[in-house]
């Protein structure tokens, strides 16, 4: 009972509160790439064209990643143990968009700046679609949020029917 | 441009690019308590001393600490690890990350409050957010931290 009933106080708290370089920025290499990624304005969309070319010429670029450069396995997001709950539904980059913010482009360069400039100039052509906006509509709308043909669910009791727009149910 | 400041007490002479920030400088001569939280001048995580006075480092311009004294959590190390200390106990240092700017705006707080209310003390610290804890922890370390100071 040495423990019971008595706070105690995380062996971390004082490197914490005094600040020390505890966290991964604090203790990356000073010469480490920045990476960003390049986001969609649209919430449901397909990449027609994506033009990396311009982008990749700004000095400072090391590398620029579309969904043409991607391991075309689908994984989730989720972190729970083996086997997964959630469907296997997402790629690292995906031709279709499905939410504002979808990733379409990752950009690594040697500074802020000359990524943010790539980013400006990466051309995508998006092939714009009516979304489902409303969760509560979703459930057997005529949109079909994933249409693709390796979706995947690990334990199919769960419920899942991507036909319907259902991840779940009882 | 040509610059000029003291952090910590030390001085710091440097060319710098016009759009510098302050958080940014800080972090490159290893000034690593000063956090990015959301750059967007809302959370309060940058915070930093200018001339005493808490700033946002994350929308502050180097250029407009020239000539002036910025001081960090590590030049307080003695009354941040008293006042830590009493965030620790309450476990209110959860992920840790915000720790540091909150740390600097509660140390401004009692060299500008006097005996502050519980009101007056959330009002002053209405710009440090922390997603893990509901502040709660915080509001009873400051509160012990407060009486315990007073007694001195």
């Amino acid at each position: 009972m040495k423990f019971v009933n008595k706070a105690i106080r995380k062996k971390d708290a004082m490197a914490l509160v005094t600040g020390k370089p505890v966290y991964t920025d604090d203790i990356a290499p000073s010469n480490c790439l920045i990476v960003k990624v390049l986001r969609s304005p649209y919430a449901h969309a397909l990449i027609e064209e994506i033009n990396t070319t311009i982008a990749s010429k700004v000095p400072g670029i090391e590398c620029i990643l579309t969904y043409k450069d991607v391991p075309q396995s689908r994984f989730t997001t989720a972190g729970q143990t083996y086997p997964e709950l959630s469907p296997y539904d997402r790629l690292i980059l995906d031709k279709k968009i499905r939410c504002v913010g979808d990733p379409v482009a990752i950009v690594a360069g040697t500074d802020e700046k000359c990524v943010d400039k790539a980013l400006k100039v990466i051309k995508v052509k998006y092939g714009v679609f009516e979304a489902v906006l409303d969760f509560r509509k979703a459930k057997d709308n005529k949109i079909i949020v994933h249409q693709e043909e390796d979706f995947k669910a690990l334990v199919p009791s769960i419920g899942v029917d991507a036909k319907r727009n259902i991840c779940a149910c009882e | 441009m040509q610059i000029k400041l003291w952090v910590n007490n030390k001085v710091f002479e440097d060319d710098i690019a016009v759009d510098t920030l302050l958080i940014d400088y800080l972090r490159s001569k290893g000034f690593y308590s000063v956090k990015r939280g959301c750059e967007t001048a809302n959370c309060g995580l940058c915070t930093v001393h200018l001339e005493g006075k808490p700033v946002l480092s994350c929308s502050t311009l180097v250029m407009k600490a020239n000539g002036l004294h910025v001081t960090t959590l590590e030049g307080m190390q003695e009354e941040v690890e008293e006042f830590g200390t009493f965030l620790a106990d309450e476990g209110a240092e959860q992920c840790g990350f915000c720790s540091p700017g909150f740390i600097m705006n509660v140390l401004a707080m009692k060299k500008e409050l006097v005996n502050p209310t519980e009101l007056e003390i959330k009002q002053y610290l209405s710009g440090n957010l922390c997603r893990c804890t509901g502040y709660m922890g915080q509001l009873r370390a400051i509160k012990k931290y407060l009486e315990i100071a007073k007694e001195d």
